[in-house]
């Protein structure tokens, strides 16, 4: 019958292997996570040591209990293989141990197996095997052999650092998990607790091996930590692969600047292999051949980007180094951690001369729109000028106009109100020199007229007013002053109008103005022959004109002066100037009017027969489209009214 | 005898003018501005009004369009009579609201063919 104390053992150990199994089905259903499967394979292990050891704890017979103990051994060796194996992969640790060195952890526990199997051949595992006998129960009381304590010696290499890694994620964990990391070194430090109290025979350590049940109580939090707590099955290995893998380089330093940590890219940055450097201070990792300052390294607290000259050409890194303050405030060591910002420089350095090139351009096409601008305002004011000197001018010609003929009224007026007063006969003298005097007046009117259209046309002053008019009513007109010139000079006077020509579009002042020219200067060079002013429309050219034309059977022009008949003051010469008076402004406002009116003007000349001046204006209008064909004019009666010394035989038509 | 007003502020021109009309037998009034020229025009009513335009006080163009806008007055033929003789001042004479233009210096036979036409055609 087994002591109570024995029973407690026994089921203590049960619930262990109970609990241990569940785990490890758990772990099993999740072995897609890489720390599952060994979770799982751990858990097996505990479960068939705990079975094994309760078998042990019911037997009282030596072979049974023996048999027990061998099966024992099965978890016994295989327990830290697969709790480092967890460990490892739990912190992230995965890579340190790749997996072909996970199975060569095994060949020591399998010799170890072997050896407890076979220890009646060698007895390396146990010398001697006996029972001992006491109140509480049997117990197997072996003496160890020499293997054992390799076994022993190896399992404790295991599981140690397995403790360790653990105990780092733990500490390390933020303080919001801190149950769970308690949980995590508990988890930790369970088996070697278990140990300790059996070693030192303390408490139930006095009865029983506690390590198995500790590493039950290992499995058990990490499987609660796992599967309910969820958290710690992500961070630690989120942190440690951001740590590692992360392209910034870290290093941890202790408050005597000697490397903790580094990440990969920090050991690839100095081309040394972690191992090789943790506990080296960190001024030894500085190639001899760097440029950086080494107090870049040591500082207290630094945060800036400099320039390295690398075996890949000048490089931008971002340094910082900071310190980790401990509990209160007492510095644990240091954080340094560097970023190549090259690509980031390079950008920066793009964008700035992008920016550069693009305030230049800006700055270009502003001062071109300034200079524009100038342009514009220098143009806008040269035009204002030039139109305000074009005004000023035309009313200063207006002006000059008034001025010059009010003295000249006053002379030709008083000089006629004389030669009115004056009696018959005896006067004739008298009579004769008022004459010369109002004679040079109204030249010197004529003159006065003349300059200042000319004046007035080359200051583009000149204004035209286009209107309908009865071409009937501006012969009338010009017939009336042009009669008494035609009657000094004895000459038959005919107006030819084509029937078909009524109305016209046009400046009739000017056009007026142009005739009464042309037919006074046709006048003033024929004595006792015919002046003839035809009207009739020229549809034979291209377009449709209305073409005046004034003919005489006068002195003619000489073939020498046609070419340059309508210049300014050209002039027959001499005597004949004198004999015929004007200004020799006349022919050139003829000529300057009929091309403002779109027209043209030409002459046809034959010495002693006579002259020709036709002025052929542009049809604009409309009712041009409709006029009859040439044939039809040419065809038709031509009305024509005869001045003959000064009278007329007929009106108009529309009269 | 047609009474007629003539406007005219130079005065060796003024009374030259008056003696051709004189002669021509016209019973002539004299006004020497602009303002002067309106009044006159409503009290006397003349049969016809020679304008200059150049005027002191009121310009010949703005008292031409004073008389013409009075119902009363604008039957009165007004005759511009100006050394404003440019093309340009015809029409703005015309614009003003003058019967005829005639230019300084002044051509008294045509003058006199004018005023005729302008009197026989009001009557």
């Amino acid at each position: 019958m087994p002591s109570l104390v024995a029973i407690i053992c026994i089921f203590m150990l049960v619930v262990t292997a109970l609990t241990s199994s569940i785990v490890s089905l758990q772990g099993w259903r999740r072995r897609d996570r890489a720390w599952a499967r060994p979770l799982s394979f751990a858990g097996i292990a505990v479960t068939i040591m705990a079975a094994g050891y309760a078998v042990e704890l019911a037997n009282t017979q030596l072979e049974n209990i023996l048999l027990a103990v061998r099966f024992q051994y099965i978890g016994i060796v295989s327990i830290p293989v697969f709790w480092l194996w967890f460990a490892l992969t739990y912190t992230g640790r995965s890579k340190m141990v790749d997996a072909s060195r996970h199975y060569a952890l095994l060949i020591v526990p399998a010799l170890t197996l072997i050896l407890a199997w076979t220890n009646d051949l060698h007895g390396l595992i146990w010398q001697s095997t006996a029972v001992t006998v006491n109140e509480n129960g049997t117990f197997f009381a072996p003496t160890y052999g020499s293997w054992f304590w390799i076994h022993t010696l190896y399992s404790y290499s295991l599981i140690l650092p397995a403790t360790g890694f653990l105990m780092m994620t733990a500490l390390r964990t933020h303080r919001l998990f801190r149950w769970q990391a308690l949980m995590l070194v508990m988890a930790a430090v369970a088996p070697l607790l278990g140990n300790l109290l059996y070693l030192l025979r303390i408490g139930p350590g006095q009865f029983l091996d506690l390590l198995p049940i500790g590493f039950g109580v290992s499995v058990l939090l990490v499987a609660l930590l796992t599967m309910r707590g969820r958290l710690l099955e992500v961070i630690p290995l989120a942190r440690t692969l951001t740590f590692e893998q992360m392209r910034d380089g870290v290093v941890v330093l202790d408050p005597e600047r000697r490397i903790v940590d580094l990440n990969i890219t920090a050991s690839k940055m100095f081309n040394r292999a972690i191992a090789d450097v943790i506990g080296m201070p960190i001024t030894a990792l500085l190639p001899a051949d760097t440029n950086l300052p080494a107090q870049y390294l040591t500082a207290h607290e630094i945060d800036e980007e400099i320039a390295l000259t690398t075996n890949t050409g000048l490089r931008w890194f971002s340094i910082q180094v900071f310190p980790l303050a401990g509990w209160r405030g007492r510095i644990k060591g240091w954080l340094v951690h560097w970023r190549d910002i090259t690509s980031r420089r390079q950008d920066e350095e793009l964008l700035r001369l992008r920016n550069a090139e693009l305030e230049a351009l800006h700055l270009s096409l502003q001062q071109e729109l300034v200079e524009r601008q100038r342009t514009e305002i220098a143009l806008a004011q040269a035009r204002d000028m030039a139109e305000a000197s074009s005004r000023t001018k035309s009313a200063f010609i207006g002006n000059m106009s008034h001025e010059l003929r009010t003295p000249l009224t006053s002379i030709i007026g008083y000089a006629q109100l004389i030669e009115r007063q004056l009696g018959g006969g005896d006067d004739e003298l008298i009579r004769a020199e008022l004459e010369i005097i109002i004679n040079a007046g109204r030249h010197q009117v004529e003159l006065i007229n003349d300059l200042l259209d000319l004046a007035k046309i080359e200051a583009g002053q000149m204004q035209f007013k286009y209107d309908e008019f009865a071409i009937s009513l501006l012969i009338d007109r010009i017939i009336q002053m042009v009669q008494p010139l035609a009657q000094r000079g004895g000459n038959r006077f005919v107006i030819d109008v084509s029937d078909e020509v009524e109305t016209y579009y046009g400046d009739e002042q000017k056009i007026g103005q142009i005739l009464i020219n042309l037919l006074s200067n046709a006048a003033k060079f024929t004595q006792h022959g015919t002046i003839t002013l035809r009207v009739r429309y020229d549809l034979r050219n291209d377009g449709a004109w209305i073409e005046f034309s004034v003919h005489d059977t006068g002195i003619g022009i000489a073939p020498a002066f046609l070419t340059t008949i309508f210049e300014e003051f050209s002039q027959i010469p001499g005597s004949l100037q004198q004999q015929y008076g004007g200004t020799g402004l006349g022919l050139t406002i003829c000529k300057r009017y009929t091309e403002l009116m779109k027209g043209t003007i030409s002459v046809t000349s034959e010495e002693n027969r006579g002259s020709s001046f036709y002025v052929r204006l542009p049809v604009e209008r409309d009712w041009a489209i409709i006029a009859p064909p040439s044939s039809a004019l040419e065809a038709s009666g031509k009305p024509i009214y005869v001045a003959d010394t000064g009278e007329i035989y007929a009106s108009p038509p529309s009269r | 005898m047609p009474r007629l007003l003539l406007v005219e502020d130079n005065e060796m021109n003024r009374q030259m003018i008056v003696g051709h009309l004189k002669w021509l037998g016209y019973e002539v009034f004299l006004a020497a501005d602009g303002h002067q020229a309106v009044e006159l025009a409503a009290d006397l009513q003349p049969d016809l009004i020679l304008m200059d335009m150049g005027l002191p006080l009121l310009n010949g163009w703005d008292a031409t369009a004073q008389i013409k806008a009075d119902p009363v007055l604008a039957t009165i033929p007004i005759i511009a009579l100006t050394a404003y003789a440019m093309s340009d001042d015809y029409y703005r004479s015309m614009a003003a609201g003058c019967d005829a233009f005639e230019t300084k210096p002044i051509d008294f036979e045509h003058l006199a063919a004018t005023m005729e036409r302008l009197l026989a055609g009001s009557r």
